[in-house]
């Protein structure tokens, strides 16, 4: 049937391809009020006009139905959805047993490691390891170590902030260990979203893994350096103050801490408003009076030993589960087992909780559903996105785009759309890089064989995916609808939004090295 | 374990130190310095081993 | 292979079950109240002890409860994201285990009224 001298099917395919970008759109910019309608729901509704609106066509055109695309988002949902599943079950039992708890204490303690007089890590060997600490353990979702680890990234930034006296040194540790953490969820073996596209383009299980780390390792280094000398959080003039102010204080605890017998000589000095209010946020406990110091060092003493004991216990069951978690993923992907990943983890998970004396109730309350949503919702919107032709007419507009010419030059070429196209997520970020990963792959995979034919080079297809994923996993990060950026910058006390270019900066970067590494490295096991 | 294998570790290993050097330099000390060349290299070590 | 199949339907049940239990802490949680403080996770002057929250993956929060009394509770980071949860948020609290766990208050006119 044809309307103004277009197929139905292409006009269905269409609407609905505007429809995904117009509520997208309208998400990020305000129109839709998320406290009213979030994403994921959003996304749902759509998925249910737009397969009502396929269904109606078909009365009209039956060649508008396209039940094919349906069967093959299918076969792809219950592999990830379940291996994200066992993902939560193995988080949650390494919590619960204290496994991160032992992370963080690893890491204070490596900072004292010496051989021979030499620190062999000193600080910024232990802020580089904390930083990439959520990619080294890859959860199923970045923000659990980010979480989990904050506490440690805090005092490590306001450690070296003191030692050097300068405050951006928290921010420049606390971003890039968040950009790490947002990105950490595309390699993760527990149910990442890297499996979408092993699954799609039938790829060896974590061959997108690697790469996808490489890249973020560069992302984070990347950001750390935009936080310190572009986009810092606090004015280079406030340095001098902040520094004079810590000595100050730090020179009235010792004396305290001393035994409390010499008078307490507090120095009152005058700041300037700005530096209140940052100092307010980030001191939220009230000082303690001079008079009741030495009862509170005694306290603290107590309560200190009390807890090291309690402590002792659960560190040393956190060593062990996550000693034995990292074996057991490494022999993992050393031997490659002919083992679906929701075995090994299910049964680790179990090892786990016994070691560690979790009970299954903590490890329920641990679990967060929120990822598993957001995925799903991209998958239905992916699915009624493939029921009504969307993703043909996308790809007929991307090639429209790429043979764009001026005075006979391509604008874009064929690359320029596939650079733009990976780079999708970020320039629209989701609060989860799986809603757009979910509903878009499929999308990048046709592109992708597209590609293929025209360039005749077949590692053209998983470059593309692997780059992808990254910018999607890592896309969260940035997003100004709930990205985790916020849970530092609410930590922190500045303004929501502020560190988003810094990771946007880095991202780049990561879709990049990406790239090259499964097109110089890995590419060959792939084809 | 095949070539790709060994040719990626010491590609993350580089990539470790990279990122090691530019932290350095984020914490106002000299890029070379041993503390963020070693736990760079650990980062890519292990990232490529999990 | 037949223990593989079983692992999956057994994930898929407990999915389910997660789901339900999700739910019944949105629409029916134990306690409702509304978010008066984000604990501090960090103190900037301790200089050996650790934080408040090492190691766990939700953040500590103190609740305002409808019957006015303070109670402590944890709020996953993806809901705090996701869900826009701030102070003043209206939440509800359930137990799960030995934890208190908040999670948005679903409300028919807005989700976080």
């Amino acid at each position: 049937m044809v309307i103004f001298g277009m197929e139905l099917a292409f006009i269905i395919g269409l609407a609905a391809l505007i429809l995904f970008f117009t509520v997208i759109v309208a998400s990020l910019l305000g129109f839709i009020p998320q406290d009213r309608l979030p994403i994921q729901s959003a996304l749902v509704l759509m998925t249910f006009i737009i397969t009502a609106m396929v269904f109606i066509a078909s009365l009209f055109d039956s060649s508008v139905l396209q039940i094919g695309f349906v069967d093959l988002i299918g076969m792809i949902i219950i592999h990830p959805i379940t291996a994200l599943a066992a993902g939560f079950l193995a988080a949650g039992a390494l919590e619960v047993a204290g496994a991160f708890d032992a992370a963080a204490d690893a890491l204070t303690r490596l900072e004292q490691l010496k051989i021979r007089g030499v620190a062999i890590f000193g600080i910024p060997g232990t802020v580089v390891l904390l930083m990439n600490m959520p990619t080294i353990i890859a959860m199923p979702c970045g923000r659990i170590l980010a979480a989990a680890l904050m506490p440690a990234a805090l005092g490590l930034g306001y450690k070296v902030a003191r030692r050097l006296g300068d405050p951006r040194m928290v921010g420049v540790i606390v971003f890039a260990f968040i950009v790490n953490a947002a990105a950490s969820c595309g390699p993760s073996v527990l149910g990442g979203i890297g499996l979408l596209g092993e699954g799609l383009a039938k790829l060896p299980l974590t061959s997108l893994s690697d790469p996808q780390q490489t890249g973020i390792i560069i992302c984070t280094g990347v950001c750390a350096l935009v936080m310190k000398f572009v986009t810092p959080l606090f004015p280079a003039d406030m340095k001098k103050e902040e520094f004079e102010k810590e000595k100050e204080e730090e020179e009235t605890i010792e004396v305290a801490n001393d035994g409390g017998q010499k008078e307490m000589k507090v120095k009152v000095k005058e700041e300037p408003e700005e530096t209140k209010e940052v100092k307010a946020e980030k001191r939220p406990e009230e000082k303690p009076k001079p008079s009741e110091e030495p009862k509170k060092t005694e306290e603290k003493k107590e309560s200190i030993f009390k807890r090291m004991s309690r402590m002792e216990t659960r560190l040393k069951n956190g060593y062990i589960t996550l000693g034995l978690f990292m074996i057991v993923l490494a022999l993992t992907l050393i031997l490659q087992p002919k083992i679906p990943i929701q075995t090994i983890l299910v049964v680790l998970a179990l090892i786990i909780m016994l070691v560690g004396r979790a009970s299954i109730q903590d490890l329920m309350a641990g679990v967060i559903l929120h990822p598993i949503m957001a995925m799903s919702a991209g998958f239905l919107i992916a699915g009624a996105m493939g029921l009504a032709g969307g993703f043909d007419v996308l790809l007929i507009l991307l090639r429209g785009l790429a043979e764009l010419k001026i005075a006979g030059f391509p604008i874009l070429g064929y690359l320029g759309v596939a650079i733009i196209l990976v780079n999708i997520p970020t320039i629209m970020p989701m609060p989860c890089g799986r809603i757009l990963a979910a509903a878009l792959i499929p999308g990048v995979w046709i592109y992708g064989e597209a590609l293929v034919e025209i360039t005749d080079n077949a590692i053209v297809l998983p470059v593309l995916l692997g780059a992808f994923i990254v910018n999607a996993a890592a896309s969260c990060g940035p997003s100004p609808l709930g990205g985790i950026g916020g849970i530092g910058e609410g930590n922190m006390g500045v303004e929501i939004g502020s560190s988003g270019k810094s990771q946007q900066c880095g991202i780049l970067l990561a879709t990049g090295v990406t790239a090259l590494v499964i097109a110089f490295v890995t590419g060959a096991t792939m084809i | 374990m095949g070539m790709e294998r060994y040719v990626l570790l010491v590609v993350m290993i580089v990539a470790g130190i990279i990122c090691g050097m530019m932290v350095n330099w984020a914490l106002d000390r000299k890029p070379w310095e041993l503390g963020g060349i070693t736990g760079g290299a650990v980062v890519g070590f292990l990232m490529w081993l999990l | 292979m037949i223990a593989d199949g079983l692992v999956i339907m057994a994930l898929l049940g407990l999915l389910g079950i997660f789901f339900i239990i999700q739910l019944k802490m949105m629409f029916f949680p134990q306690i409702k109240g509304e978010i008066i403080e984000f604990e501090s996770i960090f103190d900037p002057d301790c200089k050996s002890c650790r934080g408040k929250n090492e190691g766990k993956t939700s953040l500590p929060i103190k609740v305002k409860t409808d019957d006015g009394k303070i109670i402590s509770a944890e709020i996953s980071a993806c809901t705090m994201c996701i869900e826009g949860i701030g102070i003043g948020s209206r939440i509800g609290v359930t137990k799960v285990g030995s934890r208190h766990i908040a999670q948005a208050c679903a409300n028919i006119r807005g989700r976080n009224n």
